[in-house]
């Protein structure tokens, strides 16, 4: 029994995942998550701040936190970065103009020691409007392929259907787990 | 082994208390500048203060001051120089409060106070003008005093059919955009940047629309998902929403309800205090952005007369519509 064994042990007890979800305004962050809560997602305003969910997800607990997108959030995000398994970056796939401005900000966020080693997952939001970009054209404008620095992958899904939703939160649950509690999940 | 575990929860237990603590003193700090801005803008609306109202001010500042320095080890730089800046700010403000209040003072030695005049949307410009739209997008850019209507759009069959949802409007100056009838393209989304001194009459969204740099503009809109608009002065909005508008580095901004003249039903979205100015997280009311008085409202005639206006003369009607510098 090495160190190792024992920090796992720790969080084993806990069995918690904090998932940050961040992107750019309006690409459908808080949409996201309250479908994913069974919530109304007819009038949802721009964040201002930050929401907390928790729930249940298999076996573990996810707690997720959904930061303001807007331009005079993005310095704030920074202060959210401590202790984060998992990074959803959410992207407006309708978004032509300011996917440049999505992929810098992206790449920005992943030079951050503090979100060394979490999982990131691209949801490509609003994929079922007409006009949208499909999953590798957003994997191309983003330059993903760069990264070398995490475990990632890019869904296309849409908040409004709720369509590959579940699926995101399963890799993203999957992945984290493989990486923190992987002796527990051969038990 | 169990030492070792025993070792480490403790180690556990103490970085949560630390961050704790530190997450708390940060708190502490921000709501006490919170608080004493409050305070001084209170008095200073009140026109005087008495000394013992500025003197315990004073205290109430060098506390916090002290409380600043006190947790400048334990603290993120980067929330230490806000709050430094912060202090700054509510020292000027007092100070400005103390000379108003007290009487002319007897001699004092003078130091013109050089202004730091930075344009504040300097960062924001210099960062998107990476992600203009490329030219086979459906644009609308580069006009002045121009009457501009859906017959000035790009033939629906010279755009791509995915790129035909979203419309860019950008460089206008002195306009006339009357947007409201674009049925052969059905828009979802509409960025607006650099327009000034125009009119800009915009069709129903299905999605958001985003503004930036606009300068003494009318907007009409109606839109279903969201509506920021960011770096713009002395703009009325005509704006029907379900979700709250936002603004950022923006002022002067008035909001009234969307015309009956341009719309059959007769329920309104009107906005009401449910903007949300990002620039100024405080309790305190936006000065950014107000109401329109409802005698300001443009009438439907006004609105009429936008309408039927043909291309020859723009110049008095837009200096009748517009806000104004």
């Amino acid at each position: 029994m090495g160190l190792l064994t024992i920090i796992r042990k720790n969080r084993m007890k806990e069995r918690e995942m904090r998932i940050l979800f961040l992107g750019l305004d309006n690409a459908g962050k808080t949409t996201i998550l309250k479908k994913l809560n069974g919530e109304d997602i007819v009038n949802i305003s721009p964040t201002l701040g930050f929401n907390i969910k928790t729930f249940m997800h298999g076996k573990y607990t996810l707690n997720i936190w959904d930061v303001g997108g807007q331009r005079t959030l993005r310095p704030y995000w920074r202060n959210y970065f401590e202790q984060t398994d998992a990074l959803v970056w959410v992207v407006d796939s309708g978004d032509r103009m300011r996917m440049a401005d999505c992929r810098d900000e992206l790449h920005n966020l992943l030079l951050e020691d503090r979100l060394a080693g979490a999982s990131l997952l691209v949801f490509a939001n609003k994929w079922d409007l007409q006009g949208s970009m499909n999953d590798s054209q957003i994997r191309d404008a983003l330059d993903l392929r760069s990264i070398k620095s995490h475990h990632w992958k890019i869904l296309s899904c849409s908040a409004v259907t709720g369509e590959n939703l579940i699926n995101g939160l399963d890799w993203v649950v999957d992945d984290v787990a493989k990486r923190l509690y992987y002796s527990s999940t051969i038990s | 082994m169990e030492f070792l575990s025993k070792f480490l929860e403790r180690l556990s237990i103490l970085t949560f208390r630390w961050s704790s603590f530190f997450f708390s003193t940060l708190h502490l700090i921000v709501i006490s500048c919170v608080d004493l801005q409050t305070c001084i803008q209170q008095a200073t609306q009140s026109g005087t203060a008495s000394k013992q109202t500025l003197d315990n001010l004073n205290l109430q500042l060098a506390q916090l001051s002290k409380n600043i320095v006190d947790a400048a080890g334990s603290i993120p730089k980067f929330d230490q120089r806000n709050c430094e800046n912060q202090l700054k700010e509510i020292e000027q403000s007092l100070e400005r409060l103390r000379k108003a209040s007290s009487p002319a003072s007897k001699f004092a030695f003078k130091r013109k106070a050089r202004e730091a005049t930075q344009p504040p949307s300097n960062v924001s410009t210099a960062s998107v003008t990476g992600s203009v739209a490329p030219k086979s997008s459906l644009t609308l850019s580069s006009y002045t005093m121009k009457l501009v209507t859906p017959r000035d759009l790009p033939d629906p069959e010279t755009i791509a059919p995915e790129l035909r949802s979203e419309l860019s409007i950008i460089h206008l100056d002195s306009c006339i955009l009357n947007l409201l009838n674009t049925k052969q393209y059905e828009i979802s989304a509409l960025h607006v940047r650099d327009v000034k001194n125009s009119i800009l009459l915009l069709p129903v969204l299905e999605g958001s629309i985003i503004l930036h740099d606009l300068a003494n503009c009318v907007v009409v809109v109606s839109c279903h998902q969201q509506f920021r608009m960011h770096s713009s002065q002395n703009i009325d909005v005509y704006l029907s929403i379900q979700s709250n508008p936002i603004i950022e580095h923006c002022s002067g901004i008035r909001f009234g309800p969307y015309p009956s003249a341009f719309t059959l039903e007769n329920d309104q979205h009107v906005p009401g205090p449910a903007v949300q100015d990002f620039s100024h997280i405080k309790s305190t009311p936006s000065p950014h952005w107000c109401m329109l008085a409802e005698g300001a409202w443009k009438s439907s005639e006004d609105w009429q007369s936008i309408l039927t206006l043909d291309a020859i003369d723009l110049e008095p009607v837009l200096q009748q519509a517009l806000p104004g510098m």
